[in-house]
Parts: C-alpha cells; sequence; structure tokens
C-alpha cells in the first residue's frame, strides 16, 4: 500500500474513534437515566452526521417520554393522596378487604368507632377482627356478615340491628353498608361502611318515653270524662236525645281509652318495660270472658260469632296479656268483616301445645302486606278502604305479647276470601 | 243514723269533685284531701269507714301515706281502695302487701264499677 493510502486509513480511523467517542457520554448518562444531554452535529455531512442526528432524536424523544411519565406519576401520586384525605374525612368508618376477607384499608373514622389503631386491622382477617354481635350479644356467625354476603353475591347489602364490639370490649349499635370492589367485572375485594347508631337510638327511646308519658297524661282527664257522662245518665234527668249524646260521648271515650292503652302497651314493649307475671291458669277463663265482651260488637254488625269449646289443660300464662292479646285478634276480626260475616274460635291441643285459631270471613291481608303485617304503625292498603279508623299497633302488640307469653302467632289469609290467625302456646 | 265516712285523697280536683259526686249521690258521707299529708291527718282524726287512695300526688305520695297509715293501730284496720292510673303489675303488688282492699285502674273501670267495689266494702243500710 501506498503511503498516502496509509496516512489517510489512519486520520479516518482516528475520525471514527472519535467521533464515537463522542457518543459514550451521552449513552453513559442515558443508561443511568439521564437524557439531557445533546449532541454537537458535526460539520461534516457525513453517515455520523445522520447517526448522530438520529441518536439526538432518539434522547430527546426518551426525554420527553420520561418527562411524561414523571408528570403522570406526580400526577397519581397527587390522586391518591387526594382519595386518602376523602377517605380519611369520611364520617363513617370504612374497612376493605380482599377477596379472602383480607383487611387492605381502614379509615380513621373506622379506627376511632373501634378504639384501635391501623396497625391491629390492616394484614388481618376481618372476621377475626372485626367482631359484629346481634343484639343479644352473640357473635354473628361468619356466613352471615354482610361483608361475607357481598363477597359471595357481588350485591350491595344494608343491614341494622347488629353491634361491632370495640377493642376496649364495649360496643355500639350499628348500620352497616357492604359493597363488592370490582374490577373489569372481577370481584376483587369488599368494603364495609358502619356508622353508630347510638344517638339514633336515644332518639328512638326519649320519643317512646314521650308517648308513654303523654298517654300517661291522658288518661286521668279522659276517666273524668268517662265517670262524668255515666253519672249523666245515671242521674236519669236526661230526655231521649240527650242520653243519645251521653251515650255517644261514652263510646268514644271508651274507644279513646284503648287508643291510649294500645299506645302504652306498645311503648312499654319498645322501651322494654312490659312486666310478666305467669299464672298456672286455665285460659278457657280469660278467652271465654273476652270472646263474650266480643259479642255485643259482633252482633251490631250482624256477623255470626261462633265459639267452639273444648276443655284444655292448665297453663302458665300471663292471663292479663292474654286478654289484651285475645282481645285485639277478635277485634280485628269483627273489623275487617263486613256485615253478615263469620268469626270462628277454636282451640287445638296437642301433647306439647295448645293453639287457638280466630278465622273470619273478611277482606283478608294482601300477599305484599303479609311480612310487614306485624310492623308498628302498619296497615295494610285495603285495611284503610273499611276502615279510616286504625292506629296500625294492634298486630305489632299482639304478636310482642304472644311472643312474651312463649307463645307463637301466624296466620293464613286470602284478599275478600278471609283470614286466619292462630297462637299457640307450650304446655308445661 | 250517721251516714257512712269516705276519705277520698286524690290530688287532681276534678276528679276528686267527681268521686266526691258520684259517691255523695249514692248515700255516702265524704271527705276530700289532695294529697298523703293533707290525707293522713284526716284519716287519723276523721277516722273515716272506707279511704279511696290515688298513688301519684304531690307532697306524700299514696304508699307514703299508706306506710304510715298502717302503723297507727286504728290505721292497721281501715279498709283502703287503691284508686289510680298506674297500671303497672309492680305497683300493685306492692300496694296488696300493704293490706290494700282492691286496686283498681281508673282508666279500666266505670264508675259503676268503682261504686260496686264501695258497696262490698261499705254496704249502705237501707
Amino acid at each position: 500500500m501506498s503511503k498516502r493510502k496509509e496516512k489517510s486509513k489512519n486520520e479516518y480511523r482516528k475520525y471514527v474513534t472519535k467521533s464515537l467517542s463522542a457518543l459514550r457520554p451521552v449513552f453513559a448518562r442515558a443508561s443511568l437515566g439521564d437524557f439531557s444531554s445533546s449532541l454537537r452535529l458535526p460539520e461534516k455531512d457525513d453517515e455520523f452526521a445522520e447517526l448522530y442526528a438520529g441518536i439526538q432524536i432518539m434522547i430527546k424523544v426518551m426525554r420527553d417520554q420520561v418527562s411524561e411519565l414523571d408528570d403522570k406519576v406526580l400526577k397519581l401520586q397527587k390522586s391518591e393522596l387526594q382519595i386518602e384525605a376523602v377517605l380519611e374525612s369520611i364520617g363513617e368508618g370504612m374497612v376493605a378487604t380482599d377477596v379472602n376477607g383480607t383487611i387492605f384499608l381502614a379509615n380513621d373514622a373506622a379506627l376511632e368507632l373501634l378504639k384501635t389503631e391501623k396497625k391491629s386491622l390492616l394484614g388481618k382477617d376481618i372476621e377475626k377482627q372485626l367482631i359484629i354481635e346481634s343484639e343479644d350479644g352473640k357473635k354473628l356467625p361468619a356466613q352471615l356478615r354482610p361483608l361475607h354476603q357481598v363477597l359471595l353475591r357481588t350485591k350491595k347489602i344494608t343491614a341494622k340491628d347488629y353491634w361491632f364490639r370495640r377493642f376496649d370490649n364495649t360496643r355500639f349499635p350499628a348500620v352497616i353498608t357492604a359493597t363488592p370492589i370490582l374490577l373489569n367485572g372481577k370481584i376483587i375485594g369488599a368494603i364495609e361502611i358502619f356508622r353508630n347508631l347510638t344517638h339514633e337510638h336515644e332518639i328512638d327511646k326519649a320519643k317512646t318515653e314521650f308517648v308513654s308519658l303523654t298517654s300517661h297524661e291522658l288518661r286521668t282527664p279522659l276517666t273524668i270524662i268517662r265517670w262524668s257522662a255515666d253519672m249523666l245518665k245515671k242521674e236519669d234527668l236526661l230526655n231521649g236525645q240527650q242520653l243519645k249524646y251521653v251515650e255517644r260521648i261514652r263510646k268514644v271515650s271508651a274507644i279513646m281509652a284503648d287508643l291510649i292503652q294500645a299506645f302504652l302497651n306498645a311503648s312499654r314493649i319498645e322501651l322494654g318495660t312490659l312486666s310478666v307475671r305467669p299464672q298456672f291458669m286455665q285460659i278457657r277463663d280469660v278467652i271465654d270472658r273476652t270472646v263474650e265482651e266480643m259479642r255485643f260488637e259482633s252482633a251490631e254488625k250482624g256477623i255470626r260469632l261462633v265459639y267452639k269449646k273444648i276443655s284444655l289443660p292448665k297453663i302458665n300464662i300471663d292471663p292479663e296479656l292474654l286478654r289484651v292479646a285475645v282481645q285485639n285478634l277478635l277485634s280485628n276480626a269483627i273489623k275487617y268483616t263486613p256485615k253478615k260475616g263469620r268469626v270462628l274460635v277454636q282451640y287445638k291441643k296437642t301433647k306439647t301445645r295448645i293453639s287457638m285459631t280466630i278465622q273470619d270471613t273478611g277482606i283478608g291481608i294482601p300477599p305484599d302486606d303479609h311480612k310487614k303485617i306485624f310492623t308498628r304503625l302498619y296497615r295494610a292498603s285495603n285495611a284503610k278502604r273499611i276502615s279510616a279508623h286504625g292506629t296500625g299497633l294492634g298486630l305489632y302488640i299482639t304478636k310482642a305479647l304472644v311472643e312474651k307469653l312463649n307463645g307463637k302467632i301466624d296466620f293464613i289469609s286470602r284478599v275478600n276470601k278471609g283470614t286466619t290467625f292462630k297462637i299457640s302456646f307450650p304446655i308445661r | 243514723m250517721d251516714k257512712k265516712k269516705i276519705l277520698i285523697v286524690e290530688d287532681e280536683r276534678d276528679m276528686l269533685t267527681t268521686l266526691q259526686e258520684a259517691l255523695s249521690y249514692e248515700g255516702y258521707e265524704t271527705v276530700g284531701a289532695e294529697n298523703g299529708k293533707v290525707g293522713l291527718k284526716e284519716a287519723l282524726d276523721a277516722h273515716p269507714d272506707l279511704i279511696i287512695l290515688d298513688l301519684v300526688m304531690p307532697e306524700m305520695d299514696g304508699m307514703a301515706m299508706l306506710n304510715k297509715l298502717r302503723k297507727d293501730p286504728w290505721g292497721s284496720t281501715v279498709p283502703v281502695i287503691i284508686l289510680t292510673n298506674r297500671s303497672n303489675p309492680s305497683d300493685a303488688a306492692e300496694a296488696l302487701d300493704q293490706d290494700v282492699y282492691k286496686f283498681l285502674v281508673k282508666a279500666n273501670w266505670s264508675i259503676d264499677n268503682v261504686i260496686q267495689e264501695v258497696r262490698r266494702q261499705l254496704p249502705l243500710e237501707k
């Protein structure tokens, strides 16, 4: 090779080495995530110029992408902080678990309500750490827990009448809402949100005590009205029409007295102050008398009151509560049966139980009302058509009384055909 | 002949007059007292043949008066009918412990029922 060729080869080699070396710091920095360097483009417009330009573009693209990613991460962090702030400021307790019931989130409100710290909840099994009880203090079985049911059925559930046990062993009544956590249609966990109902319970109690107090206060003036009307009739100084007025006063005063008694009974049941005094006795003594007392009312309406008596063994029962329960059922039967209908009262006895049925040919209870008929202040949709009056307390009280007497109450009913109520008591 | 005397201890004025009028109409002599304290004094002074006693009263309530009354030799024998609107069985039990003839809840009884009970304890000689 000529000397001149040799020389240009060497120069070319030096040029390539130099051009490539200039790239080294750029790649070095890029490998560390630093895309801030820029390349000085060579003066010669050769292959290296193209290479440099390409790398320059690549570096810029990387730089832009990293910048965009940084922005996104920042936004996400901000979003996460916002969500955390929102969760922490929710007034209600919130606990979230994965599909196995392991807690991964518990907000401040939850910690405060339960009187505990995050470390006793996070990562733990909700069934073991967050105890739910029924009113009587019995721990709720796992499968009945709202969160558990939600994990199975992926539907939202709200439940009342449950109590949470705090970490200091006190407890509070709560309303619980459990919802599934869904991601792309698949369940990945569940949330339990709960609120302390102590305040609501106290308000309820105050209301009930108010009803009790008012009803009690109303009794004396009402008694004076009734007795004065009685005296008017007795002193025999009135003419026919005046006597009719007095009769009316007596009649509606008696209705008022019954209403007040119903309110008092209902409030005593609610407050748990209803006293039961069982006696070993013959229930026929009470029921025979109650049925007889109803004869006048049924006759007035042209309703046949049929009473089939059988001999019954004595049982342990409170006569007054039994009387009120039976009177309520009979009164309903007569009230909701149209003229010329029939009310049949009969008994059945087995070795262990006595049962009594009151069967009417009345308007019946619509199927939609069956579930609610024993609740306070509830009147069936067709009841209002036959009578505008009715507190809706009768069956609520009757059921509570029957259950206080250790009995059971049930009914079957068909609209416009009639209703049969059955109450039964154990023979002990 | 002396009429039979009934002491009525009742704080509600209208209730007291209603009872007094109803019993006077039947032929009894009546005396009223508006609380247990006055009632106790009246009872020990006048020695009525029967006492009708309300429970809830100011100054001294019915049970307190009854307790004190039963400590007196005459007071331990006088028949007492409690006429109240308190219908809790525990009140009845407490009263019956004090040897009360009857425990009547006003709201559940007509005036004739009340008079019947009075007559049963204190028959009028006709």
